[in-house]
């Protein structure tokens, strides 16, 4: 592992996957340095420990996501995106927090932290309740929806899982679809 | 739901229609209900993609995340051993450094002072009537009374005053009462005639009593003799004092 690498190499390793991309990980919690400054960032912002590391967390998922995805234009601009994206984490962390709170005193008369307490449990719950139904589907069908969900062609999809035609992972998309609403997975379960 | 479709949902649900072709794509999922459920479909494999994308790296961010601060935790482990080791060892060092420099600067006479003492000699115990004499001066040379030994060594028989230790007993009153010329020639004598050890042992007394007498070229000749014998009794001494002569010229 190098001490530092530039935005672009960043981005490239990222792109690269596997072992490169673990490279990365490794590199962005320890010498990188954009950790720190995100610690700082969020500290000025008022978050306190434990929160820091779960928006540090969620800024390199983020991150490798949204670079696996296409969605980041320029490379350059890698670093600030991160910081960002931390400091964005916090915002609606703090903003779900806030909006919570003044639900519940305007519309209960109930015991305010039990109550953001139990809501925050509930999405908890929620998104336990989703990753276990995603968690019964089989290796493939996971890999497809992944694949398919990030942009890719049929054709594409095929050959990277090594399908014989584009067809085939179509219909597999199709089948995973209907598995997934039949163990109760609807966009209603999304909605909270 | 064929390709086209795919296409123009992954645009809708990503925000990038025009807004005529959002007006007519919406349109067509109020009245197309075959549309709408192709649509509902496409959403729920793109919330589960997703989803699963980030599970992935999620889990692949935790793994790497836990084994880069369990380094951290072992190289800090490490850096803490090494300070400590490091520190012991420099205190160590510089311990040893100031002993060493303390006995290499210190002055030859001191060490002879430190390092002399006189062989001891015993009394036979079953000793007759004709080893009387013998006995009483190993008594008087016990006792530090080496003038008595001096003056009385005349009266032994002819075979005890050969002997190598009346000699070298005879020796040490002769240094003792500063007569380190007759010391130093009786010592040469029962060196050449002695075993190796015995030989050894003599050589370092004339090592000493050269120190002493400030001849420091006799001295090291002698020193240097006994340095070379490892499982000699006084071998450390006989070298510090060689280092503190050759430092100290």
């Amino acid at each position: 592992m190098q001490l530092s690498y530039s935005n672009d190499e960043v981005f490239q390793l990222i792109k690269a996957g596997g072992k490169k991309q673990d490279l990365i990980i490794e590199w962005l919690y320890s010498t990188s340095g954009w950790t720190a400054v995100a610690r700082r960032a969020l500290s000025k912002m008022g978050a306190y420990d434990n929160m820091k590391d779960d928006c540090i967390q969620e800024g390199i998922i983020s991150l490798i996501v949204d670079v696996e995805r296409n969605k980041i234009r320029d490379p350059s601009a890698l670093k600030s995106y991160f910081i960002q994206t931390c400091k964005n984490m916090w915002l609606n962390q703090y903003n779900r927090d806030k909006r919570r709170k003044e639900i519940i005193s305007d519309h209960y008369d109930k015991d305010t932290d039990n109550e953001n307490q139990h809501e925050k449990m509930e999405n908890a719950e929620i998104w336990k309740h989703i990753d276990t139904i995603l968690d019964q589907l089989g290796k493939k069908c996971k890999e497809v929806l992944k694949l398919w969900s990030m942009g890719f062609s049929h054709e594409e999809i095929a050959q990277k899982i090594g399908y014989e035609s584009a067809n085939v992972s179509k219909k597999t998309k199709s089948l995973c679809i209907k598995q997934l609403k039949a163990m109760g997975f609807s966009k209603e379960s999304w909605m909270f | 739901m064929d390709q086209e479709n795919d296409i123009q949902f992954r645009k809708y649900f990503e925000g990038s229609l025009s807004t005529d072709e959002k007006k007519e794509f919406e349109a067509q999922l109020a009245s197309d209900d075959a549309f709408r459920m192709d649509y509902e479909d496409y959403q729920l494999g793109q919330l589960a993609g997703e989803r699963l994308h980030y599970l992935e790296v999620k889990n692949r961010v935790r793994k790497v995340r836990s084994r880069t601060q369990l380094k951290v935790e072992k190289q800090s482990s490490l850096k803490k051993l090494k300070y400590w080791i490091t520190l012991a060892a420099s205190t160590a060092a510089i311990v040893a450094f100031f002993t060493i420099s303390t006995i290499r600067n210190a002055d030859p006479n001191v060490l002879y002072a430190k390092y002399y003492e006189p062989p001891t000699v015993s009394i036979n115990r079953a000793a007759d009537e004709e080893q009387f004499d013998k006995n009483q001066l190993i008594s008087a040379y016990q006792n530090n009374d080496f003038k008595t030994v001096i003056n009385n060594f005349e009266r032994l028989d002819s075979v005890d005053q050969s002997s190598l230790r009346m000699r070298r007993m005879l020796a040490h009153a002769f240094h003792n009462t500063n007569n380190n010329i007759e010391a130093i020639k009786i010592l040469q004598e029962t060196s050449a005639r002695g075993s190796t050890d015995e030989k050894v042992l003599d050589q370092w007394y004339l090592g000493l009593i050269h120190v002493q007498e400030g001849q420091m070229d006799s001295a090291v000749y002698y020193l240097e003799e006994v340095v070379r014998v490892d499982s000699f009794l006084y071998h450390k001494n006989a070298e510090r004092l060689l280092n503190a002569i050759i430092k100290d010229n």
